[in-house]
Order: C-alpha cells, then sequence, then structure tokens
C-alpha cells in the first residue's frame, strides 16, 4: 500500500544536558496509519515523541538536531511558530490531564484559544468533539460537573476529546492506556482506530498486545537508536533483528 | 515468568517429537503387516491408534493453552503455530497406518490365484520411511537445507504411486481373479504417497518456523 508521509525524522540527535539519548533517528511517519514505538524503559520513545510538538522545550538544557519534517517543512527550524505546531500536533500523556474546569469548559479551551466562534458553534464544536471521543452519550447530561469527577478513563477520552477539538493533523499519544483499566483500555484502543480514518496517530507504549492490535507499522528502539522499523504483523510474527525477537518475545536482558 | 514460558515451549517440542516417533514406529510395523499379511500386528497397530488420537488431543491443548496464557509473538508464536500443524499433520499420518493395516487384514483373506504377479512396493516403503525418517530429524533439529532435501523427494514418491497404479490396473486385466489384490496394492501407493506429502506439510511448516515464508503452493 502506497502511503503518503507525514512527518519524516532524518538524522535527529538530542540531548539532555550533555546526555545524549537519540542517536540519529530516522522514521517516516505515514499519513492515517497508526505508528507504535516500542522499546524497554529509558530507550529514547517519548523523547522521540516529545520532539514531534517540541513539547521538550518547556524544559531547559534540552536540544533537538537533525530535522523533523511535517509536510516536508522542518518542524526544528528556528522560525516555527510553537502555537501553530501544537496545534497540528497534538498529544495525550500518560495519565489523563483534564483541567480543573468543567466537561465543557475542558473542551471549549482550544477552541477559544485557536478561533473565534460563536457561543452556538462553541456547542457545536463540544458535542462533535465528544462524539468522537466516545464520550459525548456518558457525559450530554452532566457537561457543567468538574472533568475531574469523571473515572480515568473517562478522563482520558475527555483528553482526547479535548486534542480532537483543535482539530490537529496529527495526534500523539504518551501510553495513553497505561493507567487505566483493560475494559477502558480496549474503548480507547477502538477509538484510536476510529481516529485514524481522520488523523496520523503515533503511540507509545509499553503494552506489546497493544501495539500488535491498534498499530499498522511499528518502530522498535533500543538506547536511544531505532533497531527496527517495518509493518507491524511483520515485526510480530517475523522481525527481521534478533535484538527485536528478543525483546518483543520477553528474553530480553 | 520468562523462564517458565520457555521451558513450556521446549517442553511442547519434546512432546512432539515424542509423538512423532510414536507415530513412525507405528507406520513402519503397518509396511511390515502388509508385507507379511500379519493379522495380529495390524489388529495392534489398529489397536494403538486411540493412543495417537488422545496424545493429539493433549497437544492441542497444550498449545491452546500456550497461545492463551502467554500469547507468543515472532519466533514464540510461529513455535506454536507450527506445532499445532504438525501435530494434525502426524496424527493423519497414524491414520494411513490404520489404511495400511486394515488392507493387511483384507489381504490375509485373499488366496494367490493362478498368474498374480505380486507387485513390488519395497523401493516406494523405503523412501517414504527414509522421508518420514528425515522429516522427524527435521522437525527435531529444525534444519532447513535438509528439510529442502526432504521435500524434493516427494516428486519421486508421487511417481512411484503413478507406476504403481498403472501396473495395478493393467495386471487386472491379465489376471481379473486377483483384482481384490491389485485394489488393495492401489489403496496402499495412495498411502504411501499420502504420508510422504504430509511428511512433505511438516519440512514446509518447520521452514515457515525458521524463516517466517511461507512455501506451500509456491
Amino acid at each position: 500500500m502506497k502511503t503518503n508521509i507525514k512527518i519524516s525524522t532524518r538524522n535527529l540527535n538530542f540531548h539532555y544536558g550533555k546526555h545524549q539519548a537519540l542517536f540519529d533517528n530516522n522514521l517516516d511517519i505515514y499519513a492515517n496509519q497508526i505508528t507504535a514505538v516500542i522499546g524497554p524503559s529509558g530507550c529514547g520513545k517519548s523523547t522521540h515523541l516529545r520532539i514531534y510538538n517540541r513539547i521538550f522545550e518547556l524544559y531547559r538544557n534540552q536540544k533537538a538536531t537533525g530535522e523533523v519534517r511535517l509536510d516536508g517543512k522542518n518542524i526544528l527550524a528556528p522560525d516555527v511558530d510553537l502555537l501553530k505546531l501544537r496545534h497540528r500536533v497534538g498529544m495525550i500523556f500518560q495519565k489523563p490531564t483534564p483541567f480543573p474546569m468543567s466537561i465543557a469548559d475542558n473542551v471549549a479551551y482550544p477552541l477559544k484559544l485557536h478561533y473565534k466562534l460563536s457561543r452556538s458553534e462553541i456547542d457545536d464544536r463540544i458535542e462533535e468533539a465528544l462524539r468522537g471521543a466516545s464520550l459525548w452519550d456518558e457525559v450530554k447530561d452532566k457537561l457543567k460537573s468538574s472533568g475531574l469527577a469523571l473515572s480515568g478513563g473517562q478522563q482520558q477520552r475527555l483528553c482526547i476529546a479535548r486534542a480532537l477539538a483543535a482539530e490537529p493533523e496529527v495526534l500523539l499519544m504518551d501510553e495513553p492506556t497505561s493507567a487505566i483499566d483493560p475494559v477502558a483500555t480496549l474503548r480507547i484502543e477502538e477509538l484510536i482506530l476510529e481516529l485514524k480514518k481522520k488523523f496520523t496517530i503515533v503511540i507509545v507504549t509499553h503494552n506489546m498486545q497493544q501495539a500488535a492490535r491498534i498499530s499498522d507499522r511499528t518502530a522498535f528502539f533500543y538506547k536511544g537508536r531505532i533497531v527496527e522499523v517495518d509493518d507491524t504483523t511483520r515485526i510480530f510474527t517475523n522481525p527481521s533483528n534478533k535484538q527485536t525477537e528478543d525483546y518483543i518475545t520477553g528474553r530480553f536482558g | 515468568m520468562k523462564n517458565h514460558f520457555i521451558n513450556e515451549i521446549n517442553h511442547l517440542r519434546q512432546q512432539l517429537c515424542r509423538q512423532g516417533a510414536d507415530v513412525e514406529q507405528v507406520i513402519r510395523q503397518a509396511v511390515l503387516a502388509f508385507q507379511t499379511s500379519d493379522i495380529e500386528l495390524a489388529r495392534r497397530i489398529m489397536a494403538h491408534d486411540g493412543i495417537i488420537d488422545r496424545e493429539e488431543n493433549r497437544l492441542e491443548e497444550e498449545c491452546l493453552k500456550i497461545l492463551a496464557l502467554y500469547q507468543p509473538v515472532a519466533g514464540d508464536l510461529r513455535t506454536v503455530i507450527s506445532c499445532i500443524k504438525i501435530n494434525t499433520s502426524l496424527e493423519r499420518m497414524a491414520d494411513f497406518a490404520c489404511h495400511m493395516a486394515e488392507r493387511a487384514m483384507h489381504l490375509a483373506t485373499q488366496q494367490l490365484q493362478p498368474g498374480q504377479e505380486l507387485l513390488d512396493f519395497a523401493p516406494m516403503e523405503q523412501l517414504t520411511l527414509d522421508m518420514l525418517h528425515d522429516t522427524l530429524h527435521v522437525v527435531e533439529s529444525c534444519d532447513i537445507l535438509q528439510a529442502h532435501k526432504v521435500i524434493e523427494r516427494d516428486d519421486a514418491v508421487d511417481a512411484l504411486r503413478s507406476e504403481h497404479r498403472t501396473r495395478a490396473r493393467v495386471a487386472i486385466g491379465f489376471c481379473p481373479a486377483a483384482a481384490e489384490y491389485y485394489i488393495d496394492c492401489i489403496g496402499l501407493a495412495r498411502d504411501l504417497e499420502r504420508i510422504a506429502d504430509l511428511a512433505t506439510d511438516i519440512c514446509q511448516q518447520i521452514i515457515y518456523l525458521q524463516t517466517g515464508c511461507i512455501t506451500r503452493h509456491t
């Protein structure tokens, strides 16, 4: 299947102060596909993900060099508008991070930040985003309640709704289900599969079965390097690299 | 947990090899029973089939348990899937041994007719038994070079089957009174050829296990 490249990473290196965390990463992320990033703790997978919307720049002494091209344009260039970049590349974190405000206001937040909309337009977009995140039916009668009062799985879907409201092109997910029970996890996985029709998704996960279930392509990271990238089916049935095989079959270390 | 899983996989492979050895023994005996029209041996072979069937079920349950409990991937997944398929092939081989035993019992009731020519199955029996023996060695060693060598011999067994079928048909024309014998011969040739086919399937399965490439129908 021929697909368009949405994000193309070339010779990407990353330093936390003097410590180099990523080494010459080259990775293509295809549009409207789910790419899973797997690897042992500390291998650099989250670090890699956090470069795609330059969220690492919120911290001091962190530096990325090389190129990350989003639709062909290097997002590491100094003239890039970070607000616009993060508008195009949304992020979902490991722990649900609803803002301490109502469910409706959580979803309205990016709408007010990025768009000038009327009250009724905002209400429509809130509903659309909550439906997109498969949360609407559960919260439609309590939109004014606090987002913090929802269950863990619902909170995570609220965060997905908030990310969707901004109408991003890419969704980065950093272990989005690791703090959620198995039933809620399956719901979010179903949702992620639905979302790939509209978005390009990159998901970091420790859960190998999750990567196998939902992703189209899988990249295996080890010690800051990309060891193998291939179709997920191939990675989980017949990986080319011995380190990949050892990791996914639990023979690592 | 990791070691426990590796032990389970190793144990599964050992049990599969043991089942293979049992099936080989039964097929050797079936060939002998046909050659000698040994009714007693034929009965023992047929009685033993139940044991092989039960072992097939047990091995399959073992594989399903490993799939459900450990959700293996990559080489481990290919191992379990291959065990399931090889297990089925072995049991079917044993079924052909039973067919041969039935034919041996039938032959024992037949009289030699005037002008009846006995067909020489020794080369086909030897080729099939050698293929089977080497196949079981491939299952143990996972040696894909040897697997390819076994597969190459399948055509020779196919050719011998058609040769025997043609000779049996012609012989029926010359000696219609011995038709029952020749029909058994056609059946025996088919049984041996099917055993060789299943040996080929098993070798192809080992190639898949080692390389991840499905070579059947190519």
